[in-house]
């Protein structure tokens, strides 16, 4: 029994952080239609924001926590603004290779830094996050009550953004149809950047609780987290917000029962991951939640 | 016989003469960048005609190239080598009982050319007939990661990510560049056909091409076919040459290699990614200084911004979707002749 708490606990957190990651795949792919290869890559940069800012500057972590949420989401938009942008009405392919190339500079300047480099680093965990609760014979890691709680905060706040404020309405209109709203007189590339923002700082907060479930940075750390990512945004449907929460939950909980209860198989994790997206893409490409989409000739 | 064909020819000669040369007395450093150039041009050659010409975003050649790699070792790996190599789990029947001879090798290629071509039946029936654009890149790339998985997982085959060490070093000039202008060769004869140019429809426009009859799905197929074949052989070639392979080797910092490189060249020109398979193995190795005097890892760096910036700014590449022809030179000669002649009067 206490194992299956346990579990279950784990599974809901990194469900969640799948989830927080996947609203940034979802979005990006809504409006622009561009399967953001840097996502990941912006994650694992999160970390070592607040790692620079703790061991560089010796900032409280809460500040740093605040300040590398907002550095992050910086780096996001300046991204779109610096490499998408320009490659708005050129072939989405040059926008995917671009794509491709942002994040091979984004982990390989994790690399170059001195203070970073190609070794694994500590990652500065407050101490709340490192308790453990006890209630009766179950034990509790404080981090998997906390990150569930800190990513359904976030996420509800993303569903009120997008469903009740201007620029939400804006955004699902530009992921419907970007001409017409243009011509509705929506500053679309304002809008993009806001995308870009949320999607950034969600990742962010993702990295940074991230962190304080697996206490360790490496360059690398992005890259299958965020293939996770984005097949749980496959999964509900890419496009559709709650879709990539509801898929981030359901593949962190599947991820963590069959590493506890089939430890045999955990070798091939990522090529299960692999073989449920490609499963997703070819016999079920709108996902569970997602709307079939006409070809336009 | 046309003068240029003639030209062709007589450049060929010149370059098996080169070859013949090169092999014995050529400086050990630029034997090598030549190599390592006319292997990533043969898999770039395979890459620009399903990307290129056809238009079909594929992200998976790496895992084409691990195919290749391992298959061409595991046919070419000395036995007594077989039995230090494999310390945990024995090497897996039938390659524990026998090895090519080095009369084989041209064998061994095509087996793990043919692989890769199988390979590439099971992931391009499915996904080419369903998906276009960035799915099928994903995909594609889902494959190769996958095959990275098994690699790494069945020790009794692959040894897992310690990787095989001791391949003999049969690689050289002779094999990297006949298989470059044999598959070259191959590839211009496809692109010039009446295949290619449905392959070119099918990039402009797949429902137009659809609509005047072309089997959309089949030409897919074939050119995705090609590059796979293309991608096994460099892959076993490339293994042979560096004579240790990992399965780290063969990810996907390979397939960004290779996109570098059609890219450079020009998205769908051949030459170009000739030109460029040679032109990246020479900076790879210029900019080696850079790994090792500035700070490791500086040298992706450096190629990262370098494709972002040719996106940005020189999307068209070095040759666009143009081929290198004679007439080319011979216009920029007389253009050349002209200007100077105008110089001096």
């Amino acid at each position: 029994m206490a194992t299956y708490v346990q579990q279950l606990l784990n599974g809901v957190t990194l469900g969640s952080l799948y989830a927080l990651i996947a609203i940034g795949y979802t979005m990006v792919y809504g409006i622009l239609r561009l399967i953001n290869f840097a996502h990941g890559d912006i994650f694992m940069w999160a970390g070592y924001w607040v790692f620079f800012l703790v061991i560089l500057f010796r900032l409280p972590w809460w500040i740093s926590a605040l300040c590398a949420i907002a550095l992050t989401a910086l780096m996001g938009v300046a991204i779109e603004r610096m490499a998408y942008r320009p490659l708005r009405e050129a072939p989405r392919i040059s926008l995917l290779i671009t794509a491709i190339g942002v994040s091979f500079l984004l982990e390989n300047l994790i690399i170059v830094l001195p203070w970073a480099g190609g070794r694994q680093k500590p990652y500065p965990r407050p101490d709340l996050m490192a308790q453990v609760y006890q209630l009766g014979n179950v034990r509790i890691q404080a981090v998997t009550v906390w990150v569930p709680l800190i990513a359904a905060a976030c996420l509800l706040g993303l569903i009120f953004l997008v469903y009740r404020t201007k620029v939400g309405r804006a955004m699902r209109a530009i992921a419907t149809d970007i001409e017409t709203t243009a011509l509705m007189g929506a500053d679309i590339n304002r809008v993009i950047s806001y995308t870009f923002l949320v999607g950034s700082a969600l990742a962010a907060v993702g990295g940074i609780l991230w962190g304080c479930r697996y206490p360790r940075l490496q360059w690398d750390l992005g890259i299958m987290p965020g293939w996770r990512a984005f097949t749980a945004a496959v999964i509900g449907g890419i496009g559709n917000i709650v879709g990539a929460m509801l898929g981030g939950f359901l593949l962190g909980l599947a991820e963590i029962l069959i590493v506890a209860f089939l430890p045999g198989l955990s070798g091939f994790r990522d090529a299960f991951i692999f073989a449920i997206l490609i499963f997703f893409l070819l016999f079920k490409p709108t996902g569970i939640l997602g709307k079939a989409i006409k070809e336009k000739v | 016989m046309k003068p240029n064909r003639l030209l062709t020819l007589v450049f060929l000669l010149g370059l098996a003469l080169f070859v013949w040369w090169g092999d014995g007395n050529l400086d050990r450093f630029v034997w090598r960048i030549l190599n390592f150039g006319a292997i990533y041009a043969l898999a770039a050659v395979g890459y620009t005609i399903i990307n290129g010409v056809t238009g079909q975003f594929s992200l998976g050649p790496h895992g084409f190239m691990l195919l290749g790699g391992y298959l061409t070792t595991l046919l070419m790996l000395p036995l007594h080598q077989k039995r230090v190599v494999w310390l945990f789990s024995p090497l897996s029947w039938p390659f524990n009982q026998f090895t090519l001879p080095y009369s084989g090798f041209i064998l061994a290629l095509l087996a793990g050319g043919i692989l890769a071509v199988l390979a590439s039946l099971v992931v391009g029936i499915p996904a080419l007939k369903a998906l276009r654009g960035d799915y099928l890149a994903i995909a594609t790339f889902g494959f190769g990661e996958i095959l990275y998985v098994l690699a790494c997982n069945f020790m009794s085959l692959t040894n897992g990510p310690m990787g095989i060490k001791g391949i003999p070093a049969y690689t050289n000039l002779k094999w990297s560049m006949g298989a470059l202008v044999v598959l070259t060769y191959m590839a211009i004869r496809l692109k010039n056909s009446s295949f290619g140019r449905a392959l070119r429809a099918i990039r402009e426009d797949e429902l137009a091409a659809e609509s005047m009859g072309i089997n959309v799905f089949r030409h897919k197929l074939l050119a995705f076919m090609f590059s796979a074949f293309c991608a096994g052989v460099s892959g076993g070639l490339m293994a042979t040459l560096i004579g240790t392979i990992t399965p780290d080797l063969f990810r996907f910092f390979m397939t960004f290699y290779l996109l570098m490189i059609i890219v450079l060249g020009g998205l769908g020109s051949i030459s170009g990614a000739i030109v460029g398979g040679f032109i990246f193995a020479a900076v790879f190795e210029a900019l080696r200084f850079v790994d090792t005097a500035v700070v490791p890892g500086m040298r992706m760096v450096v190629f990262a911004v370098l494709l972002i910036l040719i996106m940005l700014f020189f999307r068209r590449g070095l040759f666009g979707r143009e081929e290198f022809t004679w007439d080319w030179i011979f216009k920029g000669a007389t253009r050349a002749w002209r200007w100077a002649w105008a110089k001096t009067k």
